[in-house]
């Protein structure tokens, strides 16, 4: 049964026509759409993002090397003397699971079943807000199960970054414009233009540009929002704040930034998302009627950098 | 504050910095404390001798008949004629406390 179609049915006939899992999912489904948007800040430097269905585990990946230079004359050209392809390697990736479970008691769960009363979600929010956070991490900096820092699964932002440039510290007034300018010009000499650009920040750099502003009261937020957006008819980049861990340390280090353009037709990186923060409720034990309610939430996904070099990577961004 | 010498680690990449770009490989001098704030893996730190050796022939390690053999040394021999017992009885010694192992004398 769709779960969509449950919302419109009465009580008796949610009762007589679906599973007790199914009221369940849907029920968690809409409980966790908001907590989901807290996070979920690596996704939002992927402009592009293609849903496959959670039945998928792998997917091809192409890298591409561009053709040769272009030919100009004033002359109508002699066709056939300079035919060009690209260069295409082809790889193919493993989609990662994250995922996080959690548990219902009984007692719960039956009064809601008999008076409608709302089930604390708690559980299934912080499942999926764990999920998410454990998502970020991945996207931003990659997947390192052993973590050492150093040898990724799945490589994120940081981990495939082809381009390091200067930061500079945004504790004074314009250091944060001069970090933008810094990437600029990398950008420029690794010709990734046409794009405006997102600026992820640790939470701590990212308050201090909040509060940047110079002797005469000008903010230098609005400006460096102005800098990243160079290209009025690209769809806009913004400046975001990177989640902070459980742990209380930051997704990104203190003092990095990433600078990555906004782009929405994939030509230089995307995302594959297989499932899609599925919530799936069972009842967890032998007894039917005892047996608390479990739940899973989970997310499959594979990010795929085609053109590394268009992912740049400043540190120097002030740790005080 | 201290220069030191570095080349970016990770491959098809490049660092901008003073208007200069330096692709994978080529060493370049950065401050210490950037060094050590940078990307995990993106940079490693070179040593000047790293990088005389590029110029230096490779030397060849396969060996050929002219290598001298490395001399064994000398085998230990049993004065003692009696038999060996169990380690059960000592694991430590392993002989049974009674057997005697001498070098044998030039």
């Amino acid at each position: 049964m769709d779960p969509d179609a449950i919302k419109d049915m009465t009580y008796d006939q949610i009762v007589n026509n679906v599973t007790l899992q199914q009221r369940l999912a849907t029920y968690f489904d809409e409980q966790l759409k908001e907590p989901l948007r807290t996070v979920l800040v690596g996704r939002q430097m992927f402009a592009k993002q293609i849903v496959i269905g959670p039945d998928k585990y792998r997917v091809n990946f192409n890298k591409i090397a561009e053709m040769g230079n272009a030919f100009g004359s004033m002359t109508s050209p002699t066709v056939g003397s300079g035919l060009d392809n690209i260069r295409i390697d082809n790889t193919e990736l493993d989609l990662v699971f994250h995922w996080k479970e959690y548990q219902i008691p009984r007692q719960d769960w039956q009064v809601f079943q008999a008076g409608g009363i709302n089930l604390n979600a708690i559980g299934a929010i912080s499942a999926s807000y764990m999920t998410a956070l454990y998502e970020d991490n991945t996207l931003i900096n990659g997947w390192n199960p052993s973590l050492d820092a150093a040898t990724y699964r799945v490589n994120g932002l940081t981990a495939s970054s082809g381009t390091s440039f200067s930061g500079a510290d945004f504790a004074t007034f314009g250091n944060a414009m001069t970090t933008v300018a810094n990437g600029w010009t990398a950008f420029d000499a690794a010709r990734v233009q046409g794009c405006n650009m997102n600026l992820l920040l640790s939470p701590f750099n990212f308050n201090k540009l909040q509060k940047s502003i110079s002797s005469v009261g000008l903010r230098e937020l609005p400006m460096v929002l102005e800098m990243l957006n160079p290209y009025p008819n690209m769809p806009k980049g913004t400046v975001l704040k990177a989640p902070t861990n459980q742990d209380a340390t930051p997704v990104l280090t203190k003092g990095t930034c990433i600078m990555a353009p906004v782009d929405p037709i994939g030509r230089f990186f995307d995302l594959v998302i297989g499932a899609n923060y599925i919530n799936d409720v069972f009842v967890n034990g032998p007894s039917q009627m005892l047996s608390p309610m479990g739940g899973v939430v989970y997310t499959t996904f594979a990010p795929r950098f085609v053109f590394p070099t268009a992912i740049g990577v400043a540190t120097g961004c002030g740790t005080s | 504050m201290s220069l030191i010498l570095v080349r970016v680690k990770r491959s098809a990449s490049a660092y901008h910095a003073n208007g200069r770009v330096h692709k994978t490989g080529e060493p370049f001098e950065m401050e210490e404390s950037q060094f050590l704030d940078s990307v995990p893996g993106f940079f490693e730190r070179v040593e000047s001798e790293q990088i005389k050796s590029k110029e230096l022939p490779v030397i060849d390690t396969i060996p050929s008949a002219a290598t001298p053999k490395v001399q064994e040394p000398e085998e230990t021999q049993i004065l003692d004629d009696e038999p060996a017992k169990s380690s059960i009885s000592d694991p430590i010694i392993g002989n049974g406390g009674k057997r005697k192992l001498k070098l044998k004398k030039e």
